[in-house]
């Protein structure tokens, strides 16, 4: 079995649900301290850093929790070829780490902004569709499950952002994993298909192997189909309606379950690069 | 000059700045004693006479504190930097303190640019906000006190920089000064 740590952050709030979906996928996931001893962090084949606000988002989201020693454990760990996923404040310390993207280890190369489109800035909660890029680690296991899965979003600091050339660069090298798009799996049509502006619709953003990955949509929110609303369009909402009163079939998969199992089936791998 | 710079502070004990001072101390091993944090507002105004400006900052004032908009009263103090540049205007004793803002862009806000103008029928060409950090540190060498805020400002990698994210944010040192007559005060 695999074995996953939550690093459960002074502010984090959303690890009891991730360990849900990591359970539901066929991991064992404990929910690991921030500071536990550094030997600890040895015990586990993957890390997940979950949604919330750690240290009350001071200073900057994600920014303290990123200087904590623990990110040192979790760079020894993706550097043996342990899968990490940073799920929103996770994945805003991965990227105020360095360990996302990555191209120079533990330099901090792109930013997680304050959302600004022309319609909306500030925080922003609801239903987005991503699109996996093709490419290696976790995205290899998605199968066409990639293709278009629906979650929630729920941040005010979540938009990619850095030079223009940073992005492109980024784009060649295969690391913008997930991209926000249309309800119909169209190129986005600006604000609600991408929530906070985004440079190239990025929602999520991996390192070169695409082993450690920065997402800022929460997948554990969607995870089960009883947490689809009914009026999402496409074919998620058509297997929610469907499954109306049917306690056993609301309780099966969400379309972010497919991301959990990803991550389990690359932790399976081992160190494989 | 055209402009005037608004201070505001929480008034009493910051936790964020606490927050902040604990993480640059055993996080970063910054010998930092101390950290003061507050939001800095700039007004520009396109009029160039700094007499007829000078007039608009008490409207501006109870602008930005109408129903806790830009400044809860309650809990925050104002203060308008009037002294000359760079600040600080006072050092901690025996030691140096660094004022740093942070910005997120050019920290240009258009949407309060817009408040105040409606609010105060104010000349205002722009208007910027930003996190204003205030780093003290022991000695009054002012060189190694800049030099270490500089590299606190500006996030570059792991226990290197945290103030500022600089693919989002641009860190700009006010000032810096040192205790001067700190056998004195003793």
């Amino acid at each position: 079995m695999i074995r996953v740590a939550v690093v459960q952050f002074p502010g984090s709030n959303c690890e009891r649900e991730t360990v849900a979906a990591l359970v539901a996928a066929g991991a064992v996931a404990t929910v690991v301290r921030w500071n536990a001893p550094a030997a600890r962090w040895d015990e586990f084949d993957a890390y997940v850093l979950p949604g919330g606000f750690s240290y009350e988002d001071r200073v900057r989201a994600g920014a303290i929790a990123a200087q904590h020693r623990v990110l040192d454990a979790i760079a020894a760990g993706a550097d043996a070829g342990k899968p990490v996923l940073g799920l929103c404040n996770g994945a805003q310390i991965l990227v105020e780490a360095g360990l996302v993207p990555g191209i120079e280890p533990g330099h901090v190369e792109v930013a997680l902004a304050a959302n600004s489109t022309p319609e909306w800035s500030g925080y922003y909660c609801d239903w987005v569709h991503l699109a996996a890029n093709p490419g290696p680690g976790l995205r290899a296991h998605l199968g066409p499950a990639g293709a278009l899965i629906p979650m929630p979003t729920a941040h005010g600091q979540g938009r990619f952002t850095a030079r223009p050339e940073v992005f492109e660069d980024l784009a060649r090298r295969g690391q913008i994993a997930f991209r926000y798009v249309a309800p119909d799996g169209g190129a986005a049509q600006g604000f609600p298909d991408n929530p906070n502006g985004s440079c190239r619709d990025t929602a999520g953003l991996c390192d070169a192997g695409g082993r450690v990955l920065a997402l800022m949509p929460h997948p554990e929110r969607s995870a089960w189909l009883y947490q689809v609303p009914e009026e999402l369009p496409g074919e998620w909402g058509r297997r929610r309606r469907a499954a109306a009163g049917d306690v056993a079939a609301l309780a099966g998969p969400g379309p972010g379950r497919a991301l959990y199992a990803a991550f389990v089936a690359l932790a399976a791998t081992g160190g494989a690069r | 000059m055209n402009e005037l710079d608004l201070l505001v502070e929480r008034r009493g004990f910051d936790p964020a700045a606490e927050t902040t001072a604990g993480a640059l101390r055993d996080l970063l091993g910054l010998d930092v004693t101390h950290v003061e944090r507050g939001v800095l507002w700039r007004f520009t105004f396109v009029a160039p006479d700094p007499e007829e400006f000078a007039a608009w900052r008490a409207p501006l004032e109870r602008a930005a504190c109408r129903v806790g908009r830009y400044v809860n009263a309650n809990r925050d103090a104002c203060a308008w930097w009037t002294g000359p540049r760079p600040y600080p205007d006072r050092a901690p004793p025996g030691g140096s303190a660094v004022d740093i803002w942070v910005c997120e862009g050019d920290g240009e806000d258009r949407v309060a640019a817009r408040y105040f103008r409606r609010q105060t029928a104010a000349p205002l060409e722009r208007v910027r906000r930003g996190i204003l950090w205030r780093l003290c540190f022991p000695g009054r060498d002012l060189d190694a006190a800049r030099e270490r805020a500089a590299d606190t400002a500006v996030t570059r990698g792991r226990r290197h920089g945290l103030l500022s994210n600089p693919h989002a944010e641009r860190a700009e040192i006010l000032g810096a000064v040192c205790d001067r007559h700190a056998k004195e005060t003793r």
